[in-house]
């Protein structure tokens, strides 16, 4: 893997002396694969005689109740065509169960349906869901997964992310797994490096601002927004959650915290309580969690 | 048809007993289950689809109404089942309209008897790929 000389000088200034173990976690080979059980249709015990059936090993995501490391990545099996279960990276389970359930939740970018499905087993498909979408081929593969898991509270649409406060609902919860520069996904395509700049990261940013703001400002007062990225830069992450601390004053930060799983800090006192998930603590993708309350 | 008459027709047509866990509509001849609560929002989708007008179901539908199912439904082996989920049509009894698959430990989806035969109709979507 050839990593980019701006790429390199950017995680070495952020990473310091663990740049060597962050980057090699992407040069080595992805052999632990997870799904989700999707409880709106299955449980826990079917789906391990399934893997068994089909001869996969299988351990417990030890963040996620329902989540299970599997020894396989070929998973399409006719039981997943029936919906019980999602196959899912580990670390994306997480932003849903720290978001957790509410009566009214909003998925702003909910594509292609992972999280929104997983929130919707965590409401018990009841209450409102809305996943949010405006790319027309990517609401497809949301619908598609909705349909798949079973889910039966959920609307979706196709409102500008960054502008939807003036659809006038208002949420108890929100969550915002942004569009970003997508670091995380290094380890299964090499493309991200090709197109890798602080130019493209810093104009994600101004967008992820827009869509972070948009979203505090669509929560009721008392609820909760979760803010996710799947990747490492200060710029897509500690800097988003301090443009709304800043622009918005009666937003609070809560320290983000789920029982088996290590999470580093935010790298600024402005942020830190917002968490970092690196590669190397938990043999996840990178992650980045900020969560808020509105007049908290 | 509204959405009563086609639920009659289909609990009639499958000898089930399925009451909707929430409201029903139909949209474009797809009738549609939701369980949520209402919102101001301009929606492209909403809910879960059931069934069709032609009393065919989706493999959710398939789900809901094959727990009661008592006419129309057959069974078929694992290892015709996951023949039929790579997109094979299967042998059936004598008849013709559509019916519910199963195995003995779940219920698979919706198919369509035409002379003995049982016509593959899972959307392409939901076909494996192995």
């Amino acid at each position: 893997m050839k990593v980019p000389a701006e790429f390199e000088r950017y995680h070495m200034r952020l990473l310091g002396d663990e740049y060597g173990r962050f980057i090699n976690y992407f040069r080595q080979p992805q052999e632990k694969h997870s799904l989700r059980v999707n409880t709106l249709k299955s449980n826990m015990r079917e789906v391990k005689r399934i893997l068994a059936e089909h001869g996969v090993e299988y351990g417990h995501v030890s963040w996620c109740k329902d989540g299970l490391w599997v020894s396989n990545a070929s998973l399409d099996y006719m039981e997943h065509q029936l919906g019980l279960y999602y196959i899912q990276s580990a670390s994306s389970m997480i932003a849903p169960q720290v978001l957790g359930p509410g009566k009214w939740v909003l998925d702003m970018c909910a594509a292609p349906g992972g999280k929104t499905t997983h929130l919707a087993q965590l409401m018990e498909n009841r209450g409102l869901l809305v996943g949010n979408e405006d790319s027309i081929p990517r609401v497809r593969a949301l619908v598609y997964n909705i349909q798949r898991c079973g889910v039966s509270n959920a609307v979706v649409t196709r409102y500008d992310a960054c502008r939807f406060n003036e659809c006038g609902e208002r949420f108890d919860r929100i969550l915002i797994d942004a569009p970003c520069s997508s670091v995380g996904t290094l380890r299964k395509s090499r493309e991200i490096l090709a197109k890798w700049s602080l130019g493209w990261v810093r104009s994600l940013a101004q967008v992820q601002k827009k869509m972070i703001t948009a979203a505090y400002d669509s929560l009721v007062e008392g609820g909760k927004l979760v803010y996710s990225t799947c990747t490492t830069t200060a710029e897509e992450n500690e800097q988003v959650v301090e443009h709304l601390l800043k622009e918005r004053q009666d937003a609070k930060l809560n320290k983000v915290k789920l029982d088996g799983l290590k999470i580093r800090r935010g790298l600024t006192e402005a942020a830190e309580e917002c968490g970092r998930i690196m590669p190397q603590d938990n043999d996840t993708e990178p992650h980045f969690i900020a969560e808020a309350v509105k007049n908290g | 048809m509204d959405e009563e008459e086609l639920l009659h027709r289909l609990n009639r047509h499958y000898g089930s007993q399925y009451r909707p866990e929430g409201r029903l509509t139909l949209k474009k001849e797809k009738l549609f289950l939701y369980t949520g609560e209402d919102t101001k929002l301009k929606t492209d989708w909403a809910g879960l689809h059931i069934a069709n007008a032609d009393l065919s179901l989706t493999i959710e539908g398939a789900q809901k109404l094959g727990t009661t199912a008592a006419k129309n439904a057959v069974e078929i082996a694992k290892e015709e089942a996951e023949a039929y989920f790579r997109g094979e049509d299967l042998n059936g009894p004598e008849g013709n309209g559509p019916l519910i698959l199963r195995t003995k430990d779940r219920i698979i989806g919706p198919g369509r008897l035409e002379d003995g035969k049982i016509r593959n109709i899972l959307p392409a979507s939901r076909k494996t790929r192995y």
